[in-house]
């Protein structure tokens, strides 16, 4: 049992109880955690109270709803009240909150069992987690390469089933990176959807907070529980909370789905371009109407979100930066470019995001979602500062993010879910990019795609 | 004219040793050269993402 459907249906026929899933997760961890390394604390005995609660509430009729008594991990950038909170940083490293998170209360009101904080990369401002003060996290399906980041801990995590679902952060693809490499099921929902309110903050612009899942079905329960209205998050949208759960038995019919005729297409591995290519063909079998599209000039769209992330993470992270010994070598690295940017160049990426935002919004008048590869390759080795894509050499972390950080300039919600695997057998990402609030749709497509193929339900060669 | 990242370092009195500094240069000016072109093509209608907007009644 990996999913939340299945573990939800079974508590409730009470083929199960919240206390038995819980020590099932916390077999795996204590088990997996050596070879990992996905968590930065693990919250046992809480969790084991949260589950005896759970099940004695179930018990007396009491239903939370779906994450009720289901146990989940919380990416250590979430405040959680009482246990620390470390973003992966020596800045926080004994920080224990006097509060929750936004995220943290819903999930406990939602009945979830805390299973612990997932480890990333420091501050979330990477895409390895390969972390200088908390070690390297390691991916389920290789333990040699990187599991992504920054959310890494929670893409493995929940890959190799020691939490059936974890919170991550995605400032410029750090939820979707993470769920493609490690074969998982990652959301990045509408700016202002998710509250953000108690996260530590990178980006705040560009911070979006999402789950990591082990099925599209999962994601779609979770951002139920987690999406609404929080006035202590100044970007947070007055916007009531749908059921997003995808119909069984989904058809596609009248579905406009677009295909990049660039960009997404150039300097990606022809393995993944070829799985990406059959997603789109399964889509049309399930009567979607596949047009190729010209998309705005995506490069430039980066080149905008990298000169916004740098500005507001170094305005952010001031007052600790002149302590350099606080900080690995690549975050001081990007703190100090950030420093040097001047203040006109922020607000011009502010006033060029606008107007790409609404290139995009005039995309989508003649589509409703747009099918890309979220990475271009599979998943690097830990360490690997360099990738080679189709005999083109590319810095990691910028091969990394191209397909995912302009999604976060435009605040638009984008799902990346298992779409097969490279020739090394490590998974590769499809990423699903829809119109603004409309997460029902991606995950309708996802769900619809998921259910006609079995990549999901492939288990990483870790366990 | 390509930007003087050492001047800058010095003029605001950032504290970024010289050797960390020469690292990051080549990226400055990637970002730089890709930026610069864009930035000189906005038009003046072209309002920021980040509006700030007043919120609640109004005295």
């Amino acid at each position: 049992m990996r999913t939340i459907v299945e573990a939800s249906a079974a508590l409730r026929s009470k083929k199960v109880s919240s206390v038995e899933l819980t020590r099932q997760c916390l077999a795996n961890i204590e088990r997996l955690e050596p070879k990992l390394n996905a968590f930065i604390t693990v919250t046992a005995e809480h969790a084991l109270n949260q589950a005896r609660i759970a099940d004695e509430a179930l018990a007396k009729g009491v239903d939370r709803g779906p994450l009720h008594g289901i146990p989940i991990s919380l990416k250590d950038l979430y405040r959680t009240k009482g246990i620390r909170t470390t973003g992966g940083s020596l800045l926080y490293r004994d920080m224990v909150p006097d509060y929750d998170c936004t995220v943290a209360e819903k999930l406990n009101a939602a009945g979830a069992v805390m299973l612990g904080k997932t480890g990333l990369h420091e501050l979330a401002y990477g895409v390895t987690s390969n972390n200088p003060h908390f070690g390297a996290v390691k991916n389920p399906w290789n333990l040699d390469c990187i599991p992504g980041g920054s959310s890494g801990g929670s893409g493995a995590a929940v890959s190799a089933e020691m939490s059936f679902m974890s919170m991550g952060s995605d400032t410029g693809g750090s939820i979707r990176i993470p769920a493609a490499f490690c074969g998982v099921v990652g959301l990045k929902p509408t700016y202002g959807l998710v509250s953000r309110y108690g996260v530590l903050p990178l980006g705040s612009s560009l911070d979006h907070m999402g789950p990591l899942n082990s099925c599209v079905r999962d994601a779609a329960m979770t951002l139920a529980a987690i999406a609404g209205p929080d006035a202590r998050d100044e970007s947070s949208v007055a916007r009531p909370v749908e059921s997003y759960l995808p119909p069984l038995n989904i058809s596609l019919k009248g579905l406009r789905i677009g295909v990049p005729d660039s960009f997404f297409t150039e300097r990606v591995d022809p393995t993944v371009m070829g799985r990406v290519r059959a997603m789109v063909q399964l889509a049309a079998a399930l009567g979607g109407q596949a047009e190729v599209v010209r998309v705005p000039d995506m490069a430039a769209i980066n080149l905008t979100g990298r000169m916004i992330l740098l500005a507001e993470a170094s305005a952010l992270l001031e007052q600790h930066s002149r302590n350099r010994t606080n900080f690995g070598a690549d975050v001081l690295a990007l703190l100090d470019q950030g420093k040097l940017l001047a203040a006109t160049d922020y607000v011009n990426a502010q006033r060029l995001r606008s107007s790409y935002r609404r290139q995009f919004l005039d995309l989508f008048q003649s589509i409703d979602v747009l099918l890309t590869p979220s990475i271009p390759m599979g998943a690097p080795r830990i360490g690997q500062t360099k990738v080679s894509i189709d005999g083109q050499e590319e810095d990691t972390r910028l091969a990394t993010t191209r397909f995912v950080r302009g999604i976060n300039v435009i605040g638009f919600p984008a799902l990346s879910m298992p779409c097969g695997f490279d020739t090394g057998g490590l998974p590769i990402g499809l990423q699903i990019i829809g119109r603004p609030f409309e997460e029902a749709t991606i995950l309708r497509v996802g769900a619809a795609l998921e259910d006609a193929t079995d990549f999901h339900l492939k288990r990483p060669p870790v366990l | 004219m390509k930007k003087d990242w050492k001047q800058t370092a010095a003029a605001w009195n950032l504290p970024i040793p010289a050797e960390d500094l020469e690292k990051i240069i080549p990226s400055l000016d990637g970002l730089e050269a890709g930026f610069r072109p864009l930035a000189n093509s906005l038009d003046a209608n072209t309002e920021s993402a980040m509006i700030y907007k007043l919120l609640g009644p109004v005295e």
